[in-house]
């Protein structure tokens, strides 16, 4: 069973269950170029990987290479990884990383950016009016935070 | 039932016609173990050491301890005059479980959900053991515990009697197309004057007013699920990516098997209809008007999608049998079918990566490794969910359901096989809780269903008194309780055409 | 949002004066003027902040996770109830790390972890919630559970079986704190049985109760089953909970005694497989899946279009998949008339029985010469030749569709709230119409502990010294 495809040159091709699960063709290793014939039946891999010098039917969707402290092609690249248009947006703009906002889609005012300081209070209490929604993200980035929590602090202490 | 005589019966079988393959089982085939040995003392329960809690639940709660006890509804009366669609009967069937009286009220021919047969195969029917009259297992099924009256609300005569009864109505379920019952005489309107107290809900797809509500083809024909469910972006969010599955296997936009958007729409449409009903008790003493569709019904049910939409243009794409949101929760396919696994929280998802890395030390290494899975919210992304789901899948093709469910089980990790339909009817938990029972039905002996979900309560549990009815069996006691109509009368109405005469 | 002056009786206030005879404002007979009318004065979604709500002096308290049991109290709140969140301290609930992708959060989760935000997937479970911390572990925690309990008339929770009661806050012990209480548990293997202990999620309600097995492509075209989007069987799991809820306090009237709910999400599922069961039980026929098409009626299903509405958009969500098609003609006339405007009377004179056009053959052919026929079309001019026939064909929406569709808006469906802290945010609102006591949100969810003093100190009256050393030791 290769559905991780850990190809000679070191880099791990990741080939996903659904789409590989009933699959006979070529597939190139993103890493290094060259392409194999596998045979899936139900998830079994009844042949291959072989080698062969003709052209890939399908490339990846992932790889990444473990002995460079997991350096990825990530899904999409050009010529080496398949892209993936089941996504929200154009694809191009896919980061997998939180999008930081203070507008929404119709350009009024949201609070999709890090945390303002905290206020005054005993606990972190939070008013119905808080505070200004200021849209300048320097003074939301300058301030200063509590250190990290003290998780189970009472139990210490008994 | 031992496996030899199984085994007998199934090598015995000739098959000329497609009714010699209709071989009923035993249900269940193997029962579930008894309750001294669950809670043996030698069953370690950290959560229960005394076992008191078990005891208490076993006592109080267990469904089978429902017999007797009172019901939550009792003495509320419901109209349920829909046909076709699904919301009303689902709305009526959780009331009707609860313990209100609820009274079907159909037209002379019956509710065509009576007659629609899976694949249209009149040998799936149910007969009535008394007449030989035939019903689908879906009128079965959805109907429970309601009363079955016909009435012919086209003729001014079945208008004037609907009237009457209304009067009594605490609850009038409808699904008519927009206006016709209002056209009829007998909408909320005019109903809500002659009784202040009724709650009359109307449920459809789209909506009874606004630019794209309800409407019926030139012909007549309704609009049914999945329309709503197509408004809704339900369908557009549901089913494998062409990326996953190539779109002439299936990789397209995919609706439910069953019209969960009705299911849904009736859910939403009885709880307002019990807000409704708390509000007239304890403050107004009045009734309201209220409207559940499919669409709306199941927008709420898509959660963030529109939010998203609004918050950056996102459009929620399908994933099939994963979901973009946690990671790992999904299935994916294994040695023997489709096994789920759920496991968010680090805690969860290493458990689950030590299960793994049992046999696959590679595959686990590729993800214990990866300094970009080591944050619980940077797993989500879509990276993050082919590397996890193929190393998991990897693991799964040597395994069947059963033994990953053993497995991730032992570390308290959630994770179940995908059930069909005879598993689960046979599965010892759900046996052992009777979320499928057998209801003993005077008209159409032995039936399996699905238990109502409120079965299992300490004071008020919802209970299947009986299946759906033969069409019209009611008609002599309702119209004898709230009407006054005796059988004479009675057979002249049915000569009239605006009821049945129903006689065993 | 355009501020209005209070007026102790306002013209359009429908709460104790009904429009039956005319309307208030314009002095029409209501009798008189069209259904459609009537029905959006009924419903006017303008109208929703005069109005009263249904549950109001209700107090639940919501001591949950994920999305299954803060629904119900969510659904409380938007009926009026005032629902108390009850979360761990500083964690808070795990789905407010769920986010699509990674990429949707709204600031700030708590004061602790700043650069940690909540994902959208925790967004509308919670609306209209205070909340508060409780770190059930600590001996303090038990007493002032029972001070909110006692003065509560229903509360949710969805922790393992047995938790509540190993800390002391189990039912047999709530109900003697307070015998008129509602308790409702929600999980997935309920609080009996031999798997009582398994953890569980919408999936896994989805994968074992049966949905699974019916839903998605039928595995001879090579298919496999599908999730249902976005949680059902949590949502919908939560709803049914909650009809036991407000069942149960209809009984309470009488007798002023609670209950105790189990509710398994599994049983939801297996709840909404139609006729599978008593077809297998009776025929032994077991239910597969059977993807787009209906197994009870044909033509009733979804079908593909050969082009999309907007091939150039940079979104692939419409410029690849805009091409489907719901279709629904199964009744005799709207049949034939489908087959003469896809061109093939020859549909209609083998299959004019509409129990033989269900079988799965013709099933199969039927709908390959639908998408022959749309091959070259696109999906709006599918639906305007089928509508311009006066057959039924809707599009298949996608957000974008939905979010444009003015249907939604004018019902109120779709509706901008100011959220108190996070600012603009669409919601979809009003679900259920309503005519007297319509449901409403009111801000998305809260921070950790934004709460707590609201309700520790101004609602139980603890003082704010008390607090203070109960926060210092991590209680709250
Ligand atoms: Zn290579």
């Amino acid at each position: 069973m290769v559905y991780y495809w850990e190809h000679e040159c070191g880099w791990v091709n990741y080939l996903d269950p659904y789409y590989f699960w009933n699959f006979e063709g070529k597939v190139k290793c993103a890493g290094c170029d060259r392409v194999a014939r596998f045979k899936f039946v139900n998830g079994m891999l009844l042949e291959g990987p072989t080698e062969v010098d003709e052209e890939a039917d399908v490339l990846p969707l992932y790889a990444d290479n473990p002995n460079r402290g997991y350096e990825a092609i990530k899904v999409g690249t050009e010529g080496k990884t398949r892209p993936f248009y089941g996504l929200m947006r154009d694809p191009s703009t896919y980061t997998g990383k939180a999008r930081i906002r203070t507008e929404n889609f119709r350009g009024k005012f949201i609070r999709a950016t890090p945390n303002q300081p905290k206020k005054a209070g005993v606990i972190e209490s939070r008013r119905f009016a808080w505070i200004d929604r200021t849209k300048s993200k320097d003074v939301w980035e300058n301030d200063d935070y509590p250190g990290k929590p003290v998780y189970g602090k009472f139990r210490k202490e008994e | 039932m031992s496996d030899e005589k199984y085994e007998e019966k199934y090598v015995e079988l000739e098959i000329n016609d497609v009714k010699d393959t209709l071989l009923p089982r035993p249900w269940p085939v193997t029962e579930p173990r008894k309750r001294e040995e669950l809670y043996a003392p030698w069953v370690k329960d950290p959560r229960d050491p005394d076992g008191s809690y078990g005891e208490f639940v076993e006592e109080n709660i267990h469904y089978k301890k429902a017999v007797g006890k009172p019901w939550a509804l009792d003495g509320i009366i419901v109209l349920d005059c829909t046909v076709m669609g699904m919301a009303g009967a689902i709305a009526a069937s959780y009331l009707g479980e609860l313990g209100a009286t609820v009274i079907k009220v159909e037209p002379i021919e019956g509710d065509p959900q009576r007659y629609w047969y899976p694949f249209g195969r009149e040998e799936y029917a149910f007969e009535d053991i008394y007449t030989g009259e035939k019903v689908s297992p879906t009128f079965i099924h959805e109907h429970r515990n309601e009363y079955s009256i016909t009435l012919n609300l086209e003729t001014e005569k079945g208008r004037e009697i609907f009237k009457r009864l209304a009067v009594h109505a605490d609850i009038i379920l409808e699904n008519y197309p927009p206006g016709t019952f209002d056209e009829w005489g007998i909408g909320y309107r005019q109903l809500s004057r002659i009784n202040p107290r009724l709650i009359y809900a109307w449920f459809g797809q789209l909506g009874q007013w606004g630019s794209m509500k309800d409407r019926t083809s030139k012909y007549g024909q309704w609009m049914l699920d999945p329309v709503g469910l197509s408004a809704s972006e339900y369908v557009h969010s549901t089913g494998f990516p062409a990326d996953l599955l190539p779109r002439e296997f299936g990789g397209n936009p995919t609706r439910s098997g069953e019209w969960v958007g009705d299911i849904v729409a009736g859910v939403w449409g009885t709880v307002g209809i019990l807000a409704a009903l708390y509000y007239r008790e304890n403050v107004s003493g009045r009734g309201q008007f209220i409207e559940a569709t499919s669409a709306e019904s199941y927008m709420e049910i898509l959660d963030f999608n529109i939010s998203w939409y609004a918050y950056d243009g996102s459009i929620k794409a399908r994933i099939g049998g994963w979901d973009p949101n946690l990671n790992q929760y999904a299935w994916n396919p294994c040695k023997d079918g489709y096994m789920m696994i759920g496991g968010q929280s680090d805690r969860l998802w290493y458990r689950i990566l030590q299960v793994i890395a049992q046999e696959d030390p590679e595959g686990a290494r590729l993800i214990a490794e990866d300094p970009f899975l080591k944050e619980m919210a940077a797993r989500n992304a879509l990276e993050g969910l082919i590397k996890t789901y193929t190393v998991t899948a990897h693991w799964l093709v040597n395994n069947t359901r059963a033994e990953a469910e053993a497995k991730m089980n032992a570390r308290e990790v959630a994770a179940a096989p995908v059930l069909m339909i005879d598993e689960i009817a046979e599965y010892e938990h759900f046996v052992y809780r009777g979320h499928v029972i057998e209801v003993m039905d005077e008209h159409y002996g032995r039936v399996l269903v699905s238990n109502s979900p409120l079965a299992h309560q300490h004071r008020t549990p919802a209970r299947i008194k009986w299946v759906g009815r033969p069409l019209g069996l009611d008609n002599g006691e309702i119209f004898a309780r709230y009407l006054g109509i005796g059988p004479e009368e009675m057979k002249k109405l049915a000569r009239e055409g605006v009821t049945t005469w129903y006689h065993e | 949002m355009e501020k209005k002056v209070w007026d102790p009786s306002p013209p359009g206030s429908w709460s104790f004066d009904p429009p039956r005879d005319k309307d208030p404002v314009t002095g029409e007979d209501m009798e008189k003027i069209p259904f459609e009318e009537y029905c959006r004065r009924m419903f006017d979604p303008d109208k929703l902040w005069e109005k009263p709500e249904a549950l109001k002096g209700w107090r639940h308290i919501s001591s949950t996770m994920y999305i299954l049991s803060p629904h119900v109290g969510a659904t409380l709140g938007e009926f009026g109830a005032e629902v108390i969140k009850v979360e761990m301290p500083k964690l808070g609930d795990p789905m407010r790390h769920t986010s699509p992708f990674n990429e949707a959060y709204l600031w700030p989760e708590t004061d602790h972890r700043p650069q940690v935000g909540t994902g959208m997937g925790f967004l509308h479970a919670n609306d209209n919630k205070y909340f508060i911390t409780l770190d059930y572990h600590a001996p303090e925690a038990k007493e002032l559970y029972y001070d909110l309990i006692r003065i509560s008339d229903s509360m949710a929770e969805c922790y393992r079986p047995g938790t509540f009661y190993r800390w002391g806050i189990g039912y047999p012990q709530l109900k003697e704190v307070n015998p008129r209480l509602i308790y409702i548990y929600l999980g997935g293997f309920g609080n009996y049985g031999p798997r009582r202990y398994g953890g569980s999620y919408d999936i896994l309600g989805q994968a074992v109760g049966g949905l699974a097995a019916i839903t998605g492509w039928h595995e001879d075209f090579g298919g496999h089953p599908t999730k249902q989007t976005n949680w059902l069987i949590d949502w919908y799991s939560g709803l049914t909970g909650l009809i036991g809820v407000l069942a149960a306090a209809h009984y309470r009237r009488k007798t002023g005694l609670g209950t105790f709910i189990d509710l398994s999400q599994i049983s939801c599922s297996t709840r909404a497989t139609g006729y599978a069961f008593p077809l297998y039980g009776r025929f032994g026929v077991v239910r597969q899946r059977w993807g787009n098409w209906d197994t009870l009626l044909s033509v009733h299903g979804i079908i593909m279009t050969g082009r999309t509405d907007d091939p150039e958009h940079p979104n692939p969500q419409i410029s690849v998949e805009s091409r489907y098609v719901m279709v629904s003609a199964f009744q005799d006339d709207d049949f034939r008339e489908l087959c003469y405007i896809i061109g093939r009377p020859d549909l209609w004179e083998k299959y004019s029985s509409a129990r033989e056009r269900v079988k799965p053959e013709a099933q199969i052919e039927i709908y390959r010469a639908l998408e022959e026929w749309a091959s070259d079309k696109s999906r709006s001019e599918v639906v305007e030749i089928l509508n311009n026939a006066g057959l039924i064909a809707v599009p298949v929406f996608s957000a974008k569709d939905v979010y444009e569709c003015e249907h939604f808006w004018e019902r109120g469906t779709l509706r901008w709230i100011d959220d108190p802290i996070f600012g603009d945010v669409l919601v979809h609102g009003a679900t259920v119409k309503m005519s007297e006591t319509p449901p409403r949100v009111k801000w998305v969810w809260r921070p950790i502990g934004a709460d707590n003093i609201r309700i520790y100190h101004e609602l139980l009256g603890y003082p704010l010294p008390k607090l203070k050393e109960l926060w210092e030791k991590g209680v709250i």
